[in-house]
């Protein structure tokens, strides 16, 4: 509250400031204009579009204050560049160039807060280009403290941003809070159900036998990036036009528009690709057709034909530009694809005949209008709407050897008789899910002048709607799959899933101030996501306020700046979390295995354990940074600390259940038909058992440090030097109380079972440093690059684990909690916890080096060939945990790969 | 350029091959004698032990010498080479000789096992190696019978609940069952996978560590075994070789002696013409009773209190994975370890003075059994009981039922 009311002070306490104005014309390298050209200027946050003289402007500017011009056009090599505006109105030149390696500023790197307040990378098509990328994820390992990887599409691919690996349940929450946003709108996640019960023994929130990225974030791999012009990320505090994503925001732009004919061809022990893509302007020249396909065909081993991963996209765009006078602009897209991955097992080595498959089929609309108006009052208006139609199968199979045993089929509570199954069967399972999200965003944006100075208000609405129609998971229950720890397993179909509803607003304000004379830049927004379920049962989730600010203050203005930021960020668990499905334990009240098969009888009793819908709530994420960046002797550099939190994210819980089990009494043991039992049940004994529940019990809090340091060329030697790294630290915990029902079978006649403390997890670090060295060599049309990455620090250890109870339950399920001082008491020794003392030790590995090479050559303009090699030195270290006394091979295998670009 | 770096790296590593190899030229091997000396445990009247065979096995070539122990306790053995051996010494006391050594009036057997004895010039040279043997009383219960390995299905899937034990009454009296425990000792049999360590027990010698224990029902006298009989304690007492089991299993367990059925099981099956065993700890497992088809470490004991019992966790494992319980060797009646295959003496679990060996079978799902040799005694069957389970069982392709 102090806060506040001294920040509004100083607002209105700074004086205010002189306009002067900008404005330019956009020309290409035969001199000609070009409309339609993206002029983005910064910090002020303005975005202009040159119209059909390639001219742009006026915008007014603040006094004596360093602009950032972007300027961007498909096929053209971006222009980026920082002016001084002196005069009252200056007017610029501004010349394109056809992307090509030809140019001596080719940028293969990720570039550090290019727009906005908040700290972000982008990487423009070069970088893509340069990285050869079989998919989003691989581009993604240029951001600041991202280890390089080999590019894979044969697991899933998720990135963890500004988080070091801790805990399986804190990777997930994360990768969960990761938002992609393509071409304007988001693609959901939040709708994939792909899931499948727990098979015995593994831990709650384990991944199904099938790939399947449900309860996470999008699968990166879904993604092709050769057809994508420049990527976002926004690690920091988002502005608050951004929602549903707490851990970052990644931004895609794929091409639109006319663009010459381009094929690539890029192969590596792994993996095949093709993708090409023409784009075509239809007479008059406002509109454009652009068609990209893209293709790669996958197996983790190139000898093992049985396993595999294929993914077919095509993208189909219509791009209207120029309407009402060169104000409207129309894209839109038509998106198909299909991801296929397979595994099997050769039948000769495995009898158990496993096999799995994962598809995705997806269809997507996205459209956007973006209107630029002449009002003063007025200065952009955009809509983006978006369709989503995934159909998910995954199947999988096992010819299951077993005992003769129980095979409960009641699908509600019920205690009846049910046939011994056989020791060896078929089990088949299907998840269908038909996945549909919606979604479509309302923006203004203008430019008002308030107190003397220049505000850029933003305001929008959004709507996100996330349903799920499949047939669900489906098996032949006398055949079912390999079965639970204790708890039954049924099918489920998806009918009854609720609807997922977001609907948002946001307003924000951009504007400049002085404090000491020097510019100081606010983004002062707030967003107000609501969440509420629709469907049969409609409820509220409830509604997250979230305040966003970031400032930056040019101390030296275009030599240093220092940042500041704080936001809450939010997000709701998806579909698999809010509608987890009903729960079934099977207890068997009368086991009679006799040898006449006639005589044999099995009772089983089947509890049905509703988990109510939106049993967990939406989770909130606070963010706060501070930052230092600019560019002293010739070197650009960006520095910043920062910390976020997340407290109660969605997780599992292995939850205790006390069943009671009713026991009967043989009235008679007849010769050649089943015993005859008494009616009603004669006692009954109490069974500890468990199943597992979402709840919202994940917590994260994760500091660190980021860096990124552009040396300038040595022209000498055509080279540059640019330094990325990031120190992270990362808390992963779970909260709430766990009981330990396995203790039963370990003191099959204790009165009590103990609960334990929370709080258990693992806090790990990491710190690396990536140093790339980039030789360009223009008259060769030659970009050579050799990263150096070098891992400093990489460490965990286990927190929270305590060896004293903090409670008992008793067998009427009646819990007692015990002081520190009773639970060391003799008595309750049984109920201690033995921690090995040696799996509390932390795994501090050495530090670690890696060596990348990449080249990208072109003949003539857009044809030629690229190369990288992983790992060099094929340097990989062999780790031995403390932990475990087990040796592993640590840094990424020896991997190159080529490919070869064509345009016409 | 690359091409030169690669040729000057290669010019490196020949070099340092070469000075490899410069090393390895020493002075041709000698042959060498080693002295051993055999003594008796601790608390016995005499110190030099004669009469012991002892067996100098060298691990590299297989080769195996055996020698008994002159009036003094000592043995000499020539012409070894330097390396690691196998060593290994055993006797048999009989009721007389351990009457006068002991005092106590019932047959020993006494072993040695030290299976990794890195032998040299240099030790030898030191004076005899001492040999200091433990043991165990013989007669009574033992363990006659192990089928662990498990069976094919006809469709070619691994099946193993069709697992039994079968203890027998090795001697001339009455024995009365009640309240004896059958157990697992926890620990891998052999080399699996290759991360795989053994036992984090193994170098206590003076106890076992259980991962199960189950119990023979009774009051004290219900379950009496007669004389030169047995009985089986199945893993699930039914008609193993049904149709809607496994046609392909060698056994019909139905007529079995016990079983061992896991209360508060949803999975496991219990026949009611086959008596459960009581289960008293079984953590590990909470849906079926079934030992390693590798290869198990089982034991037969007796206690009065098992909740005094120590209950430790295992090192290299998560803190909320269960406990095992720790068994000292006097509470042990017999003892049987198996292991994965004839190479992997190395994961032995069960300390030398009650098992100085092990047996195994030649592979998983083979339907194979261990079972001990015997002999015929004025027409009863007697088990060979030496403590020492690489000479007392062998490889039965199938299970023997009585």
């Amino acid at each position: 509250m102090r806060w506040g009311f001294t920040l509004v002070c100083t607002l209105f306490l700074l004086h205010s400031l002189t306009a002067q104005t900008l404005e330019g014309y956009v020309i290409d390298e035969n001199q000609l204009p070009l409309p339609g050209a993206l002029i983005q200027l910064e910090p002020i946050g303005r975005s202009l579009i040159s119209d059909s003289r390639g001219s742009f402007g006026p915008v007014e500017v603040p006094e004596s204050t360093a602009v950032r011009i972007k300027v961007s056009f498909l096929g053209y090599a971006p222009v980026d560049t920082l002016i001084n505006v002196s005069a009252d109105r200056y007017i610029l030149k501004l010349g394109l160039q056809r992307s090509s390696l030809e140019l001596g500023e080719v940028t293969v790197t990720g570039k550090e807060n290019q727009a906005g307040l908040g700290t972000s990378t982008e990487i423009n098509r070069q970088a893509i280009a340069h990285v050869q990328p079989n998919s989003l994820r691989d581009v993604l390992q240029l951001l600041p403290g991202q280890l390089a990887i080999n590019p894979s599409v044969n697991s899933p691919q998720q990135i963890l941003i500004r988080q070091a690996p801790s805990t399986s349940a804190g990777s997930t929450l994360a990768q969960l809070g990761t938002s992609l946003v393509m071409d304007g709108s988001p693609i959901s996640n939040d709708a994939n159900l792909q899931y499948n019960v727990n098979i015995l023994n593994s831990s709650p929130g384990s991944r199904p036998p099938f790939q399947s990225v449900s309860g996470q974030g999008t699968d990166l791999r879904q993604i092709p990036a050769d057809q994508i012009e420049r990527v976002e990320v926004i690690r920091g505090v988002a502005s608050a036009r951004h929602g549903n994503a707490t851990s970052g925001t990644i931004l895609v732009e794929t091409r639109i528009g006319a663009f010459s004919p381009q094929l690539r061809v890029r192969a590596n022990p792994n993996s095949f690709q093709v993708s090409g893509g023409v784009g075509l302007s239809v007479r008059p020249e406002k509109q454009a057709v652009s068609l990209d396909l893209d293709f790669i065909d996958s197996k983790p081993d190139p000898r093992d034909i049985l396993n595999g991963y294929s993914r077919i996209t095509a993208t189909l765009g219509h791009e209207l530009t120029g309407l009402f006078g060169a104000k409207l602009t129309w894209r839109s897209r038509l998106g198909l694809s299909s991801n296929l991955a397979v595994s099997r097992e050769d039948e000769g080595n495995d009898p158990a005949a496993r096999a799995w498959r994962a598809q995705d089929r997806a269809i997507r609309i996205n459209n956007r209008l973006t209107y630029y108006s002449d009002s003063k009052w007025l200065e952009k208006v955009e809509a983006t709407i978006s369709l989503n139609l995934n159909r998910q199968d995954a199947f999988f199979q096992e010819f299951i050897t077993t005992n003769v045993g129980p095979r409960p089929i009641f699908l509600k509570d019920s205690t009846g008789s049910v046939p011994f199954g056989t020791a060896r069967y078929l089990n088949e399972t299907t998840v269908a899910g038909r996945a549909v999200n919606y979604y479509h965003r309302l923006e203004s944006s203008a430019n008002w002048r308030l107190f003397g100075e220049s505000h850029r208000v933003l305001l929008g609405t959004e709507w996100r709607y996330d349903a799920n129609r499949g047939p669900g998971r489906t098996f032949d229950l006398t055949r079912p799959p390999r079965q639970n720890y204790s708890a039954g397993d049924r099918p489920r179909s998806f009918s009854d899933i609720p609807g997922l509803n977001q609907l948002s607003w946001y307003g924000e304000d951009r504007f400049s101030s002085r404090l000491m004379g020097k510019p100081l830049f606010w983004q002062i927004g707030v967003r107000a996501d609501h969440y509420f379920l629709s469907g049969a049962s409609p409820m509220s989730l409830g509604t997250h306020i979230q305040p966003r600010l970031n400032a930056s203050w040019a101390l030296i203005p275009q030599k240093l700046s220092l940042k500041a930021g704080y936001g809450v960020l939010s997000k709701v668990p998806s579909l698999i979390y809010l509608s987890p499905g009903p729960r079934f334990i099977d207890l068997i009240n009368f086991n009679y295995y006799a040898p006449v098969p006639e005589e044999r009888l099995l009772i089983v009793t089947t509890n049905k354990i509703d988990l109510p819908d939106g049993g967990v709530r939406p989770y909130k994420s606070p963010k706060a940074e501070l930052g230092v960046d600019g560019k002293l002797f010739g070197s650009s550099f960006s520095l910043t600390a920062f910390r976020e939190t997340v407290k109660n994210g969605p997780g599992y819980v292995r939850e205790h259940y006390l069943a009671r089990r009713a026991e009967f009494e043989v009235l008679e043991y007849p010769t050649g038909s089943p015993p005859i039992l008494s009616g009603s049940p004669v006692s009954y004994d109490t069974l500890f058992l468990a199943y597992d529940r979402p709840v919202n019990n994940q917590n994260l809090v994760n500091t660190g440090l980021e860096y990124t340091v552009d040396f300038p060329e040595i022209k000498r030697i055509n080279t540059q030097l640019n330094l990325t790294g990031a120190y992270i630290k990362t808390l992963s915990t779970s909260s709430g109380n766990v009981v330990d029902p396995g203790f039963i079978y370990r003191y099959t006649d204790s009165p009590n079972i103990p609960i334990y403390a929370g709080g258990v997890g693992v806090s790990s670090a990491q710190w690396n440093t990536s140093l790339r060295f980039i030789h360009r060599v223009p008259a060769a049309r030659l970009v050579i690059s050799c990263l150096v990455q070098a891992i400093w620090i990489q460490m965990d250890s286990p927190v929270g684990y305590t060896e004293l109870p903090v409670g008992l339950i008793d067998r009427r399920g009646i819990q007692t909690s015990l002081s520190m001082d009773e639970a060391v008491l003799p008595e309750y020794d049984n109920y201690r916890r033995e921690i090995a003392e040696n799996q509390l030790l932390t795994e501090r590995m050495p530090p670690l080096t890696l060596i990348n090479l990449r080249l990208n050559k072109e003949f003539g303009e857009g044809r030629g060939f690229a190369f990288y090699v992983n790992n060099l030195t094929n340097h990989r270290p062999l780790y031995r945990s403390v932990r475990s006394d087990t040796y592993s091979q640590r840094n990424l295998s020896l991997f190159f790969g080529a490919e070869l670009f064509y345009q016409l | 350029m690359f091409k030169s770096k690669l040729t000057g790296l290669l010019g490196v590593f020949f070099f340092l091959c070469l000075l490899g190899c410069d090393r390895d030229d020493e002075p041709r091997l000698r042959a060498f004698s080693a002295e051993f000396s055999t003594l008796f445990p601790e608390d016995f009247e005499v110190g030099q032990a004669a009469g012991v065979t002892v067996r100098l096995k060298n691990l590299a070539s297989g080769s195996q010498q055996e020698k008994v122990t002159d009036a003094e306790g000592k043995v000499v053995f020539e012409e070894l080479i330097p390396g690691s051996y196998e060593l290994s010494a055993s006797m048999t006391l009989s009721e007389e000789q351990a009457m006068a050594l002991t005092g106590i009036p019932a047959g020993i057997n006494l072993n040695y096992l030290d299976n990794s004895l890195a032998l040299s010039e240099e030790l030898a040279s030191k004076g005899p190696i001492s040999v200091q043997l433990s043991g165990s009383v013989t007669g009574g219960l033992v363990i006659k019978q192990v089928y662990y390995s498990g069976s094919k299905t006809p469709e070619g899937g691994n099946y193993f609940f069709d697992q039994f034990f079968e203890i027998y009454n090795n001697s001339s009296e009455p024995i009365a069952l009640d309240g004896l425990m059958l157990s697992n000792v926890y620990g891998v049999s052999g080399q699996i996978n290759p991360d795989q360590a053994p036992s984090p027990f193994q170098d206590d010698k003076d106890h076992v560590y259980i991962s199960t224990a189950w119990r023979i029902p009774g009051a004290g006298q219900d379950n009496i075994l007669q004389p030169f009989t047995g009985v089986i304690i199945a893993q699930q007492g039914i008609n193993h070789q049904a149709e809607e089991a496994n046609p392909g299993s060698p056994v019909d367990l139905s007529n079995a002696d016990f079983e061992l059925f896991v209360v508060g099981s949803t999975r496991d099956v219990d026949a009611p013409n086959v008596p459960n065993m009581e289960m008293v700890y079984h953590p590990f497992n909470a849906t079926f009773s079934l030992v390693p088809v590798f290869g198990p470490g089982t034991i037969i004991w007796r206690t009065d209190d098992f909740s005094s019992l120590e209950q430790v966790a295992i090192p290299d494992t998560s803190p909320t994975f269960p406990q095992v319980v720790k068994v000292p060797n006097s509470l042990v009646l017999d003892a049987v370890e198996t292991l994965r295959s004839e190479a992997d003496g190395a994961y032995k679990r069960i300390a030398a003075s009650l098992d100085a060996g092990f047996a195994y079978v030649s592979n998983t799902y083979t339907g194979e059994s261990v079972i001990r040799k015997s002999a015929s005694v004025d027409g009863n069957t007697v088990y060979q009981d030496t403590n020492n389970s690489q000479l007392d069982f062998e490889l039965s392709a199938t299970p023997v039922l009585p």
